[in-house]
């Protein structure tokens, strides 16, 4: 099973803006294969969420959306708005970097569970709610009856994310786009959601798309990783070639920058230079350019992606041959 | 929740004797106010309670005794001549203000709304570019000027509706239309602002990424939500047109409480002012207690904490 | 935190932003013409507002009269002028103390908190809860008639709302972590507020104030309508609208031209209103 559940070609996002155009993502291409997770990893502005809901048709603000994203042979950027609701939800989930603002207030818990499935669904109303209660308990929720008459500013946001993890995962989707979800949570509870991310994508065979700025997380749960930078994709791997061999110079500098337990106490971690690439900038070589110490004017053209091993990619002049 | 609504309910009684209050001691203290020297009169002739002490009586006892009067006896004096009796005008007047009003909070509400999610729906849109432009329009023409561009077309050259008697038939139609004007930016304005705000929020992504129906989106979780802030604003947009339909009143001779008081300042009639202005008042706390209760079922966060507060008496959690 | 240059060159960007607007620009020299006739009204006008000629009663608009006359034979271009020079002086002079008041209090209200922020809000709320009709009448009725008084109470009409924004900026500037970084370095009180506060809201105020600017010329001409504002022979906008409302029939040009022209003053207010506010938030929305 090593098919690709989806294909993105030359994504490209902009965003009109009152100071000019804004490329958030500057000509993407990836795969997931069935059944893995993908992680990309990025800073802020790397463009990372904004590809995802760009394959959503999520964005708002007017946003320019190029290229082509392949799910079951039909162009996601391309499909109408009946299309696209109908595969939202049934076919590709998400879930939210901030589950506290991204439960609606005024609806219970079992509003937002049993509307999800009825869209999606032609069942009665009292097996909505059954199969809701079932999903809430699996995603560990206890005393799933009482949750279900709550209001979302009622639960923690450990509970939250979960309930946004019961919605995504209802209709059983075979793709989920995970938007940091654990971003806004305390870190023991961010170790409970990943553990039951993981079971639950293991027990339905869900492709994950796993959007994060932690490479921890990336060790822990991805297969592969992309790494992100300025709206366009720098190197690109199996998670245990890019601890064993980064290669892109930001790459290399992201990761020095994480403490190790078997780090000498006393060295200073080092940071990266420089200020974030602006998205404003139509600049098209590379955009690390600016910070990168290995600079020189064949970076102002952007390089093509080297395989330097067997599915491990980098694009950077330097080991372009 | 229902102790808390009663309990907003019997605070009327209090926050109306202050409101009283004040508007009695404004008036009182005014100079060459008639409240301080009169003598107290209800609209059969003399008080017969304090007609014998009625000339020395101070501030307090005064202020007891109308209150008295208007509560136990429906009675606001009578006017400086005695002649009419200010309580049967005053409720008479009200029919009219309130039939003005009403009709025109419901035409601006039946075309503002609609027009303000219209607007929000499709920001920067044709449709969004020319709803604005009306709103503002309309909120920046001046009630009476609109009544007389209206006036001049509907009643003088068409000849279709009269300008002036609203007891004829369609008499209240261009006092509506002018109320409303003003009235429907305000809508405009109000519902445009919530419902963007609300399309901006968060949920409605993730609302949209589980597969809702975009009308399904917009007509049940974004109006849910907007009518949060909406029916917070009601209280100020009705405050807005009652205002309004003071001055279509006069513009067009509406027998309302805001011609009548508009005719009682210019003569100084000082019993007839006080009415006017503490029946509105009173009309106003009334209104606000009412969008208090509709706020407070529009909004489970809010009700929740009220419930959760008056259960827990004291536990702290706050 | 950001240096005061580049809190400079914001507000330049901004007025950028305005001046690219062309229905902003276009409402600012309507605005602007509408204003300089007012104010030079004797240069601008031969007549005076009070001239009256029996012979030239409900006169048409002709060149010497291009407004026409009213009932009382006096030219009308010449009566909505010096109205105007009244009510824009009036709405002006109102807004200005508005905003005065309106700062005081909602600094006070957003520094000091507690009972003191209760005290001036509930304070507040029954001053909006009022009409403002209503509430100019009541005021004036306690300060007495007079053309000062009736600024005191226009004014206080349009405080709830100024507080209310002021109030709301001040104490979300306080929680902002720059501000308290400035507290932690030993910066207090009115110094936290002249010079890290107000900076930071004025803008917002000034697009506040335009909005107040326009509502307060409605105010102002709907209390001379009703006739509790400025008083005859004065000339006054709403009050020429009163006087020439009788003659409709027979003399519509004395009623619409001064409406017109009153309505397109609002207006361009009101759009001038809207441009700042665009031009203010576009800088906010571009940094953010």
């Amino acid at each position: 099973m090593t098919d690709n559940i989806l294909q993105v070609k030359d994504l490209t996002v902009t965003f009109p803006t009152a100071t000019g155009e804004l490329y958030a993502v500057r000509g993407i291409s990836y795969d997931i294969r069935s059944g893995e997770t993908l992680g990309i990893v990025g800073e802020s502005g790397s463009g990372k969420s904004v590809s995802a809901f760009s394959l959503m048709g999520l964005l708002k603000g007017g946003a320019m959306v190029e290229g082509e994203a392949l799910f079951d042979g039909q162009n996601l950027l391309q499909l109408d708005q009946s299309r696209l609701e109908a595969i939202r939800g049934k076919e590709i989930a998400m879930i939210f970097q901030d589950p506290l603002s991204s439960l609606d207030p005024c609806f219970t818990v079992g509003n937002h569970l049993t509307e999800t499935l009825l869209a999606h669904r032609q069942i009665s109303k009292a097996e909505a709610k059954k199969q809701a209660e079932e999903m809430l308990n699996a995603v560990g929720i206890r005393n799933a009856g009482r949750v279900m008459n709550q209001y979302p500013f009622e639960l923690s946001g450990g509970m939250r994310q979960r309930i946004m993890i019961a919605i995504a995962l209802l209709c059983q989707p075979r793709l989920l786009l995970a938007d940091e979800p654990t971003t806004a949570l305390d870190v023991t509870v961010q170790d409970q959601i990943l553990k039951l991310l993981k079971r639950l994508k293991d027990q339905n065979g869900t492709s994950m798309l796993f959007i994060t700025h932690n490479f921890g997380i990336v060790a822990r749960l991805c297969d592969r990783v992309i790494v992100m930078y300025g709206g366009r994709i720098v190197e690109r791997a199996m998670v245990a070639d890019i601890f064993r061999n980064p290669v892109h110079p930001y790459t290399k500098a992201l990761l020095s920058a994480i403490p190790r337990m078997d780090d000498d106490k006393t060295r200073p971690l080092p940071v990266i230079a420089g200020q974030p690439h602006d998205p404003h900038s139509p600049f098209a070589g590379c955009p690390f350019k600016e910070r990168c110490p290995m600079a020189d004017e064949k970076c102002d053209a952007m390089p093509q992606e080297t395989c330097i091993e067997e599915n491990h990619t980098v694009a950077c002049w330097r080991y372009l041959q | 929740m229902t102790k808390y609504i009663i309990k907003r309910i019997l605070l009327i009684v209090p926050v109306v004797l202050a409101v009283i209050f004040l508007v009695f001691g404004i008036l009182y203290i005014t100079p060459g106010s008639s409240l301080n020297r009169m003598q107290i009169y209800c609209s059969d002739g003399l008080d017969p309670v304090l007609s014998a002490v009625s000339a020395e009586a101070g501030f307090f006892t005064r202020y007891v005794r109308y209150c008295y009067n208007v509560f136990f006896h429906l009675d606001f004096g009578a006017s400086a001549n005695r002649s009419v009796s200010i309580a049967d005008q005053v409720f008479m007047r009200w029919q009219w203000t309130l039939k003005l009003a009403g009709l025109s909070l419901l035409v601006s509400a039946v075309l503002g709304i609609p027009a303000g999610i219209a607007s929000a729906t499709h920001p920067g849109g044709k449709a969004d570019r020319i709803i604005s432009a009306v709103a503002t329009l309309f909120s920046s023409v001046p009630s009476y000027c609109f009544a007389v561009g209206l006036a001049l077309l509907f009643a003088l050259k068409l000849g279709w509706l009269p300008s002036y008697g609203v007891q004829q038939a369609g008499g209240l139609v261009l006092p509506v239309v002018t109320v409303s004007a003003s009235g429907i930016s305000q809508f405009i304005r109000v519902v445009r602002a919530a419902v963007s705000e609300t399309l901006d929020k968060n949920y409605i992504t993730a609302l949209r990424a589980a597969g809702l129906k975009e009308r399904a989106v917009i007509g049940v979780h974004a109006l849910r939500n907007a009518l949060v802030p909406i029916t917070a604003s009601l209280g100020e947009t009705a405050t807005k047109i009652l205002g309004g339909t003071f001055v279509a009143e006069k513009f067009f001779a509406v027998p309302g409480i805001g011609f009548y008081l508009i005719k009682a300042i210019s003569k100084v009639e000082y019993e007839i002012i006080l009415a006017c202005a503490a029946s509105t008042a009173v009309f106003l706390v009334i209104l606000n207690i009412i969008t208090d209760i509709i706020c407070l079922c529009a909004d489970p966060q809010l009700r929740k904490r009220i419930t959760a507060g008056g259960g827990k008496r004291g536990s702290g959690h706050a | 935190m950001r240096s005061s240059g580049s809190a400079t060159k914001k507000e330049a960007s901004a007025r950028l932003r305005f001046f690219k607007n062309p229905v902003s620009v276009a409402a600012l020299i309507v605005f602007a013409v509408i204003l300089f006739c007012c104010v030079f009204a004797p240069v601008v006008s031969r007549y005076g507002y009070a001239e009256m000629r029996v012979s030239e009663r409900f006169l048409k608009p002709c060149s010497d009269h291009i407004f026409g006359c009213d009932y009382a034979g006096r030219d009308t271009f010449a009566r909505v002028l010096y109205g105007g020079r009244n009510t824009l002086k009036i709405a002006a002079v109102a807004t200005v103390l508005a905003a005065l008041g309106g700062m005081t209090l909602g600094i006070i209200s957003g520094i000091c908190g507690g009972t003191t922020d209760m005290l001036i809000m509930r304070a507040m709320e029954i001053l909006s809860a009022v009409p403002s009709l209503l509430l100019v009448i009541l005021a004036e009725c306690l300060m007495g008639w007079g053309k000062g008084n009736f600024m005191y109470a226009m004014a206080l009409s349009a405080l709830p709302s100024v507080v209310r924004l002021i109030r709301a900026s001040v104490s979300q500037v306080m929680s902002k972590s720059y501000i308290e970084a400035s507290r932690a370095l030993g910066v207090k009180g009115l110094r936290l507020v002249f010079k890290h506060i107000l900076p930071n809201i004025l803008p917002s105020v000034f697009v506040h104030l335009t909005g107040t600017f326009a509502e307060q010329i409605l105010l102002c001409s709907i209390m001379g309508y009703v006739g509790v504002g400025i008083n005859p022979p004065q000339a006054e906008w709403g009050l020429i609208i009163f006087e020439g409302y009788a003659s409709l029939r027979t003399a519509p040009h004395a009623v619409l031209l001064p409406a017109a022209v009153i309505a397109v003053c609002v207006l361009s207010v009101n759009l001038i209103g809207n441009g700042l506010r665009d031009a203010v938030d576009g800088g906010d929305r571009s940094d953010g």
